[in-house]
């Protein structure tokens, strides 16, 4: 038996172990919550929104129907958060709103991370002249406030949540180009580099197989960041009206608008999707502190 | 020292030129044509054209490009379309309620966050100490609007208590703080946390260094090493995420103010963009930028003062 087969069939073999990677992952996972209680909260928190967004539909309550007779009710066990102005009910919309950030904010990060990664790998990688050009780019981009960036790419698109997700993900690019960047360059002159082209491997090669692998922790610990600030973004759009447009339940736009003018005669109104927000951005932020302690010592108290 | 500030600058010009450059790409790119929001869509294709050729949107892209660009380096920007006052005299009334609003955020940051930084790091694993890296862990994740939000909310609820009314100037004391204190620490407490966090790690970094530990073995008290000794090395570090935080801050004034009703420039640049008032948006986001850029600059220039380690 040739020594490929050998691993072919290990791989086919394994109800067993398979059990035994299980178990590995399950043993990972525990230390992880044992050392890192902060980032297993974290972690917890995550898992909340990841579910109230997939069983949305459970919530009986429908968070677009309108009741003229429930308008304004305080927190009762029919509406756990009470109703808004319109008599819609808060929790249902809280829920359906976990749903809308979680979908901007991946999105947005998938879009940030990658044109940033791909930027700073070749930037980086390339250096010369190119390198000075897109980072003198990245500079101006990196400028604007980030907030004030987000608001006029949003209007520019016009309103469309898929091009609200585009507009925080180009926000995202140059932070992220950034750190890659920077990793890329620390990785370089490492001699496994030279000893690939040695061995004849072409730049896409050496970029994918040596560079990438090498700068992957950096960028998942920045992803995970990111995407508490994409929620934070997603948010404060909604809140100026440039950012999820309705009828979608988005927390940002829960605190704002014509809903304002009944805070002080009902409160509740403006308490449960601020929470949810600062839960969702806690977790997200907890996570990545705790990512970044794991598998990262140098980035350590780096922002 | 000299030569490493003017190469600086030599530097900030391709930047600026970027930023230019993406603003006006952005910006004039905007759909909606500011001559049919002007006029209403039922107006004749005819008055459309006059009103373009007025505002001279007409014209090639590079040309409006080039007249922006000579007006913005002669700090005339033209009339805004919606108020058809000079923009720069729309800026300078919004100027002062921005800057104080700022300049108040920046001192909550460096008189409390700095000070519970370093208590966090001599405290460490002690309950100061988790008690300032919860609240510094929250501190990021809660939204300014909402804080914002909660702190006119309640007190009305609760007191009925409400801030002054208008937008009180400088001289009208006590009004002019309480109308802009609450504004300024809803927005400094994100930045304010990132501030804590750093100074904390920074200062326990440099704790367990060994000039430190002969400074103890001399006889040195406590609070002799950490002021003397250690904040000066720990501090560095902050001095320059304090600078690179103002980018954040300038942007959290833009939703700050409109939750506030403060007429200062991220308000006047976020009605410009509902109101497509190219000119005044241009403006304004340049201004935010170039501030950035040379808040940053300074910062930079200052780090090299103090950190005499750093040769250029």
């Amino acid at each position: 038996m040739t020594v490929e087969q050998s691993y072919a069939l290990e791989a086919l073999a394994p109800p067993r172990r398979r059990a035994g990677m299980l178990w590995a992952w399950l043993r990972v996972l525990a230390r992880f919550c044992r050392r890192k209680p902060l980032g297993a909260l974290g972690g917890l928190l995550i898992l909340t929104m990841i579910a109230a967004a997939a069983l949305a539909t459970l919530v009986p309550a429908d968070p677009l129907e309108q009741h003229a007779t429930e308008r304004l009710k305080p927190p009762s066990p029919a509406h756990w958060f009470g109703t808004d102005e319109a008599g819609r009910d808060i929790f249902s919309r809280v829920v359906w709103g976990s749903r809308t950030s979680l979908q901007v904010g991946v999105i947005a990060v998938a879009v940030g991370t990658a044109g940033g990664t791909l930027i700073g790998l070749l930037t980086g990688y390339v250096g010369g002249r190119v390198d000075m050009v897109v980072q003198r780019l990245m500079d101006s981009l990196m400028a604007f406030p980030a907030l004030v960036l987000a608001m006029i790419i949003a209007a520019m698109f016009g309103r469309n949540i898929s091009l609200v997700m585009i507009a925080i993900g180009i926000v995202l690019i140059p932070g992220t180009n950034r750190v890659v960047r920077g990793a890329v360059l620390g990785v370089k002159p490492n001699p496994f580099v030279e000893a690939a082209r040695v061995l004849g491997a072409s730049d896409a090669r050496i970029l994918a197989l040596h560079i990438f692998p090498n700068v992957l922790p950096s960028i998942l610990i920045l992803a995970t960041a990111a995407l508490g600030n994409a929620i934070l973004i997603e948010s404060s759009l909604s809140f100026v009206g440039l950012g999820t447009p309705p009828p979608q339940p988005s927390w940002g736009r829960m605190l704002s608008g014509a809903g304002r003018l009944y805070f002080e005669t009902a409160p509740w109104m403006a308490v449960a999707p601020g929470m949810a927000i600062t839960l969702g951005v806690l977790g997200f932020n907890l996570l990545g502190d705790a990512l970044r302690d794991v598998w990262d010592p140098r980035l350590r108290g780096a922002r | 020292m000299t030569e490493y500030i003017l190469r600086r600058i030599l530097l900030m010009i391709p930047v600026l030129f970027g930023v230019s450059l993406i603003l006006f790409a952005l910006v004039r790119v905007l759909p909606g044509d500011i001559a049919v929001a002007r006029l209403g869509t039922e107006a004749s294709p005819e008055l459309v054209r006059q009103l373009r050729a007025e505002l001279r949107l007409n014209r090639p892209l590079h040309e409006q490009y080039l007249e922006w660009l000579w007006g913005a380096l002669r700090l005339d920007f033209g009339r805004s379309l919606w108020n058809h006052r000079s923009v720069r005299d729309n800026i300078a009334a919004a100027l002062p309620v921005t800057l104080e609003l700022a300049v108040l955020a920046l001192a909550i940051e460096v008189v409390i966050a700095i000070p519970f930084g370093i208590l966090s790091a001599a405290m460490q694993d002690r309950w100061p100490d988790y008690v300032l890296r919860l609240f510094s862990t929250l501190g990021l994740a809660v939204p300014s609007f909402w804080l914002a939000t909660l702190v006119i909310t309640f007190p009305a609820i609760w007191w009925n208590w409400a801030p002054p009314p208008g937008v009180p100037g400088i001289l009208d004391q006590p009004d002019n703080l309480i109308k802009y204190l609450i504004p300024a620490a809803c927005v400094a407490l994100s930045t304010s946390a990132i501030v804590v966090r750093l100074m904390r790690s920074m200062m326990l970094e440099v704790l367990r260094q060994e000039y430190i530990r002969t400074a103890y073995a001399k006889g040195l008290t406590g609070r002799a090493v950490l002021v003397r000794h250690a904040l000066k090395n720990g501090l560095i570090p902050v001095v320059t995420i304090i600078g690179n935080q103002m980018g954040f801050l300038l942007g959290g004034l833009v939703i700050i103010e409109q939750v506030f009703a403060l007429p200062g420039l991220g308000r006047l640049a976020l009605d410009a963009i509902t109101q497509r008032d190219y000119p005044q948006l241009e403006a304004n986001v340049l201004l935010l930028a170039v501030s950035f850029l040379v808040i940053n600059l300074v910062v930079d220039v200052m780090y090299g003062y103090l950190d005499p380690r750093v040769r250029y």
